[in-house]
């Protein structure tokens, strides 16, 4: 049942992506990567806040929690992200102005413009691809966590190269308008299952818990000086991070005006609201360790205990669709990156060097 | 620096306090052997930074938006 559930979710995802597929027309680069700057402030909300409720947050952030029992991860995970939006709010209006100055669909486009240099440009476009690999494989990663915990019979790469296609699916036919379809689908699935986990968890919480809370998530870890310094410090250069990600920039260009962009940044803050809920079921893991099979999984494992088979099913759809829509979110963005800032440049560069010759 | 605090404005201050609100509390409450329900007092503020730093974002756009009409 959970299984049948399962792939219900990921075949609507698949198809609302591909809903839009028909409006984009004559291949102009901007509609497909950037959506021609047409989104209003909800959709550029439900794109943008598509990186608050990634893989990492959903599986990571409890799994942090989990295994280390300590809220050190708590603090500056939700401060890093939390701050990320007044940031946003001071910088994402004015690279959206100054993007239309170049018709920058990317931030290599957009520093490569305003600095007059292809070379700014390529090793911008080098540095964000070099960078996202990591984070593409903790989707992936975080998608082997979700096949896991449906225990599926068929072997891991076949499973990993499934995952691949769909998420190229997602993009494929109509670029950023797919993915923010299926990223309002994956935002409304997410809410349902992080608040259906942590209120099952809530009531299931009598039954079996070996300690208090209190005893389980530590306040303090044994060195506080050092402590305090790299959640202030990881919490200062990452909210400063987090705005300049590639989909970050896809998502800014997508928007109508600097208004749209300013309107959406208010209600932002308050989409973290599901992050408390998420410490909830840390605990509950942590308070009940038959229950958690291993930290990283202390989501699905709850999950799974808690809820019946058809919501676990949901549950487990609704996590596996936000490795996917951001997968397929961040390799649009790099597709952009590779195609216009860096072979571009280089077929540019092959050709002068030919005329020259 | 007089040029520079010309173009501060108070809808600026407002993007910046929750900077302060997030961080400067983090050394103080730190490690503070005090839970209510069964959290960490700091981990409880920060669940209260979020509803503040929207607050703080609507006064900041409501700020701005009055001074560019002026």
């Amino acid at each position: 049942m959970s299984l049948a559930v399962f792939v219900f979710v990921l075949m609507t995802a698949l198809c609302l992506s591909l809903v839009p597929a028909r409006r984009i027309s004559g291949g102009d680069p901007r509609a497909f990567f950037a959506a021609r700057g047409q989104f209003g402030a909800v959709l550029f909300f439900l794109l943008s806040v598509g990186e608050t409720y990634s893989i990492g947050s959903v599986l990571g952030f409890p799994g942090g929690i989990a295994a280390s029992g300590s809220v050190d991860v708590a603090l500056w995970f939700i401060g890093y992200i939390l701050l990320a939006f007044p940031v946003g709010t001071l910088l994402y209006p004015r690279l959206w102005q100054i993007g239309q100055r170049f018709g920058a669909i990317t931030l290599p486009d957009l520093l490569g413009g305003y600095f007059e240099s292809r070379l700014v440009a390529r090793v911008t476009g080098c540095v964000l691809v070099i960078l996202m690999l990591p984070l593409g494989t903790m989707q992936f990663i975080g998608l082997g966590t979700v096949f896991s915990a449906l225990a599926l019979p068929v072997s891991s790469p076949l499973l990993y190269s499934v995952a691949a296609v769909l998420a190229f699916l997602f993009v494929a036919s109509a670029g950023l308008r797919g993915a923010a379809l299926a990223a309002v689908l994956k935002d409304f699935l997410i809410l349902i299952a992080i608040s259906g986990v942590a209120l099952a968890a809530v009531f299931h919480w009598s039954a079996g818990a070996v300690r208090p809370v209190e005893q389980a998530l530590h306040g303090a870890g044994p060195h506080p000086f050092a402590a305090c310094v790299m959640i202030v410090s990881t919490i200062l250069i990452q909210s400063v991070g987090f705005c300049i990600a590639p989909q970050a920039i896809a998502a800014v260009f997508s928007a109508r005006d600097p208004e749209t962009i300013r309107r959406a940044q208010i209600w932002m803050p308050l989409y973290m609201v599901l992050f408390p809920l998420l410490v909830v079921v840390a605990s509950y893991g942590l308070t009940h360790p038959a229950v958690m099979t291993h930290p990283d999984a202390v989501f699905l494992s709850v999950a799974f205990f808690v809820l019946p088979a058809w919501l676990s099913g949901l549950v487990a759809g609704a996590v596996a669709l936000t490795a996917l829509v951001w997968l397929g979110a961040v390799c649009l963005s790099l597709a952009a990156i590779v195609t216009r800032s860096i072979l571009r440049v280089c077929r540019s560069m092959r050709k002068s060097v030919w005329v020259l010759e | 620096m007089t040029v520079f605090f010309r173009f501060i404005r108070l809808w600026h201050g407002f993007l910046a306090l929750p900077f302060v609100a997030v961080l400067a509390p983090i050394p103080f409450l730190y490690g503070v052997p005090f839970h209510i329900l069964g959290l960490p007092v700091l981990l409880l503020w920060l669940f209260f930074c979020l509803p503040l730093t929207a607050l703080c974002l609507a006064v900041s756009a409501m700020l701005r938006a009055r001074e560019t009409e002026q």
